[in-house]
């Protein structure tokens, strides 16, 4: 028998054979298929969860940063750090507002040249840190605000009152009578002056008794200053009132 | 014609279970392998004696079909995939049983045992003269003479030598001859 006739004789005999496998083989097969199904599935729920913690963290944590930085710029406020002498200071609601940052004042500035950091970690607040002529500025701003505010409310001295009212004095005397004589404008200046010692006596007698002012005040001598600055008051008036009047006619 | 297009349903049909297996589709795997399950199972046999752990080996092998389904493209026929898969597969239960050796030495064939339905079954016959082969005879035999390997990828298979699948097969087939031409004596015989 040659070789190849053989083996073909074989392999057509035992391919054509066919063996049924037992009746539970399939579900023996269909069994563990659908174990190897279920933890497939899982892992895949797994991962999509694992994935939907990452995502959920990082919205979150940009959602946090956001409404803390939102928060910081609504809690803006004074911050006292008396350990290291230092005093935050806030100059006002609207500035704090615009400039969504606090204002620092520094008493001693060197105490804290690389601590901002730990400023802003501490309080959790976003803090500007004035220096040298930066703070100067500051300052001098600061200042001339103070000095504007009582420019606008701030009081006469009483000196300056009297002057006011000898001129108003004259000018009414001048609408009442159109001229004013010598005699008229020296009583008016002698009752202020009058008034003016007065007024300085008190203000001495509520700190201490001086015998000259006393003197002064007895002798009734006139202030050479005084009269000066009433006598070019009422020049300035004249000459104002001299003008309206040229002009109207 | 008739069975010409036929033979097209078929294919569309296998196609088609094919594709919803790869889905996971219970019923189309069911069909598959109601399809090639007795086929694969004689494959398995013609490696294993014992027709339970070669329904074992099978089941094994259709469960890697199943899993691996998506890695068939498609090119070359589906028998075939699936077939290399069960030969791969029963010889993967035989080296774990660590009964796959590859004898230079001669081994003389034990008495094969005739049984009652002997006319029936010459096929069978044959599977038990198979059987008494030694297992790195019986291995390069069936691949090389049943499912046509060539020594090259028998030796690559098996990580042997092209000469030793050769002298494997040689040795195999002198042994079959032998005690295939007892049994033929015993059958013209006893007719």
């Amino acid at each position: 028998m040659e070789q190849n006739d053989f083996d073909e004789i074989l392999k057509k005999k035992l391919d054509q054979r066919i063996i049924e496998p037992s009746s539970e083989s399939w579900s023996r097969l269909s069994e563990r298929l659908s174990k190897k199904v279920e933890p497939k599935r899982s892992k895949a729920y797994w991962w999509i969860a694992a994935a939907c913690l990452v995502l959920g963290l990082f919205f979150g944590a940009d959602v946090l940063k956001s409404s803390s930085f939102k928060e910081e710029k609504k809690t803006n406020k004074l911050v006292n750090y008396p350990n290291r002498s230092i005093e935050l200071e806030v100059n006002s609601e609207s500035q704090i507002s615009h400039q969504e940052e606090m204002v620092v004042k520094i008493e001693n500035p060197e105490e804290i040249k690389n601590e901002q950091t730990d400023l802003n970690v501490a309080n959790n607040t976003k803090v500007r840190v004035f220096k040298g002529q930066e703070r100067k500025q500051l300052m001098d701003n600061q200042v001339d605000k103070v000095f504007s505010e009582n420019s606008h409310t701030g009081k006469l001295s009483f000196e300056e009152q009297k002057i006011q009212e000898v001129v108003a004095q004259v000018r009414e005397l001048k609408r009442q009578q159109d001229t004013v004589s010598d005699a008229d404008i020296d009583a008016l200046l002698l009752n202020a002056q009058n008034a003016i010692a007065k007024e300085r006596i008190n203000n001495e007698l509520s700190a201490k008794v001086d015998a000259n002012a006393l003197l002064k005040m007895v002798e009734g001598e006139l202030d050479q200053s005084f009269r000066v600055k009433v006598l070019e008051a009422i020049k300035e008036s004249y000459n104002t009132v001299k003008t309206a009047v040229a002009q109207r006619n | 014609m008739k069975s010409f297009l036929k033979v097209i349903k078929l294919h569309k049909n296998e196609l088609d279970l094919i594709n919803r297996a790869t889905k996971h589709d219970r019923e189309a795997q069911r069909l598959l392998y109601n399809m090639y399950a007795p086929k694969m199972l004689s494959v398995c046999r013609l490696y294993i004696k014992d027709l339970h752990h070669a329904e074992d080996v099978m089941l094994n092998g259709f469960f890697k079909v199943f899993k691996y389904l998506g890695s068939y493209l498609g090119q070359g026929s589906f028998e075939g995939w699936i077939r290399k898969i069960m030969i791969r597969e029963s010889i993967s239960f035989i080296r774990a049983k660590k009964d796959l050796v590859f004898s230079e030495a001669d081994v003389a064939l034990r008495q094969v045992p005739y049984n009652d339905v002997f006319s029936e079954i010459e096929v069978a016959e044959i599977q038990q003269v198979i059987d008494e082969l030694p297992e790195g005879y019986k291995i390069v035999f069936v691949m090389y003479a049943i499912e046509g390997y060539t020594h090259q990828e028998i030796a690559s298979e098996l990580k042997i030598s092209i000469g030793t699948s050769k002298s494997q097969l040689y040795k195999a087939r002198k042994l079959l001859q032998k005690e295939l031409e007892k049994l033929n004596k015993v059958n013209y015989g006893t007719k």
